[in-house]
């Protein structure tokens, strides 16, 4: 992946590169800007993600589908729909054996990627133009490793 | 103008190529990226928004710690090491920090030697050191930078899987983050190991890096 590049050479004991120090300055400050983005990014709280999960529990325990449904991110939607017998995501989500979320526990917010579990659920949510939008919602956990088990989108 | 281009040309030629690489992974990066983010059914995002993204500083990060490394390695390793035959390697009465005479420091300075050269105690300590310690904590933070950047980036791919997160200290150990960070590390060695024992025999005529072309094999720590 990466190359050699050989400045080795121990004949440069003597000389003066003046440019070198701006050039190590300009390193060192592209390396605090990275470290800035990262970490700027790693500060995210997540909120907006947990809004949007708190929503999608509250539109599917006063039974509003059409609202849950319009919190799903696009793909889920239309793959929750191919599943329902009646062909509509509304007629899918009625069918799920959604829990009772419970209170919120906790949200991780990576990038445009969210993770927010409640007492008794887990949801998973994407970000999109719209907003944060979920990929998986009534999700169990199967062990350490392998990926939760959800009844509304997931793998 | 003229002059000044032509006194550093080296760091010029390789700032530049730097700068364009960089450029040229940003680029591919956003649309190897945005390929992904289409095959899983998740919107694309904009360059800006890539540059920002712990996916583009761990690719970053990862081969700078590495690079870093290579040559705080090379560094301090030639200072004791030495290998016949290389023009990379002092000549074997050399090893070790040597005399102060040698090193042109307090009493042998002169009047060119930079300030610090000059003076005893801790800035002679610190300015005889500064090249090994500043590629030291480039190389730590850049690997720190990948450490945080690769967490958050393993995360989002846990996520878009429907797999738990995990936290940095768990990420830190990780078959991922020491897979990526081997998988540098080994072809830096490699690099530089092949550096060493290649110029042994073989010449680049007008290279700084290797003997005279008419050097002997065993001539150890002569340039050409």
């Amino acid at each position: 992946m990466q190359r050699a590049t050989s400045s080795f050479g121990q004949k440069t004991r003597n000389v003066k590169t003046p440019r070198g120090v701006g050039s190590l300055r300009l390193g060192l400050l592209s390396l605090l800007a990275l470290s800035g983005s990262v970490l700027s990014g790693c500060a995210a709280d997540g909120t907006g993600a947990a809004e949007a999960a708190e929503a999608f529990q509250r539109d599917v325990a006063g039974s509003d589908m059409t609202a849950a449904c319009s919190l799903l991110q696009s793909k889920t939607r239309e793959e929750t729909a191919r599943t329902s017998d009646a062909g509509t995501c509304e007629s899918q989500l009625e069918k799920a054996k959604m829990p009772d979320a419970g209170r919120l526990l906790s949200t991780e917010q990576f990038g445009r990627d969210a993770f927010v579990e409640f007492e008794h659920d887990t949801v998973f949510l994407a970000a999109s133009n719209a907003g944060w939008r979920i990929t998986g919602a009534g999700c169990t956990p199967n062990g350490e490793e392998a990926p939760y088990t959800c009844e509304v989108g997931g793998k | 103008m003229k002059k000044a281009l032509r006194n550093n040309g080296l760091s010029l030629f390789f700032g530049t190529i730097f700068l364009l690489a960089l450029l040229g992974q940003a680029l591919t990066g956003h649309a190897l990226f945005n390929e992904e983010q289409v095959a899983s059914g998740l919107e694309e995002i904009s360059l800006g928004q890539y540059l920002t993204s712990s996916n583009f500083a761990v690719d970053v990060s990862e081969n700078w710690q590495s690079e870093y490394l290579q040559f705080l390695l090379y560094i301090f390793a030639t200072i004791w090491l030495v290998q016949k035959g290389s023009p990379e390697s002092k000549q074997f009465n050399e090893t070790g920090p040597e005399s102060d005479k040698d090193q042109l420091v307090g009493e042998y300075s002169n009047a060119r030697s930079p300030k610090w050269a000059r003076v005893s105690g801790w800035r002679r300590t610190l300015f005889s050191n500064s090249l090994g310690l500043t590629m030291g904590l480039i190389f730590l933070l850049s690997w720190l930078v990948q450490s945080i950047a690769g967490n958050s980036n393993y995360n989002q791919e846990q996520i878009q899987n429907f797999q738990q997160p995990v936290s940095w200290a768990e990420y830190i150990v990780s078959p991922e983050f020491w897979n990526r960070t081997l998988q540098n590390w080994q072809s830096e060695f490699l690099a530089v190991g092949s550096m060493v024992v290649l110029s042994i025999y073989l010449r680049q005529r007008g290279s700084p890096e290797s003997k005279p072309v008419g050097s002997a094999h065993d001539d150890t720590g002569t340039t050409g």
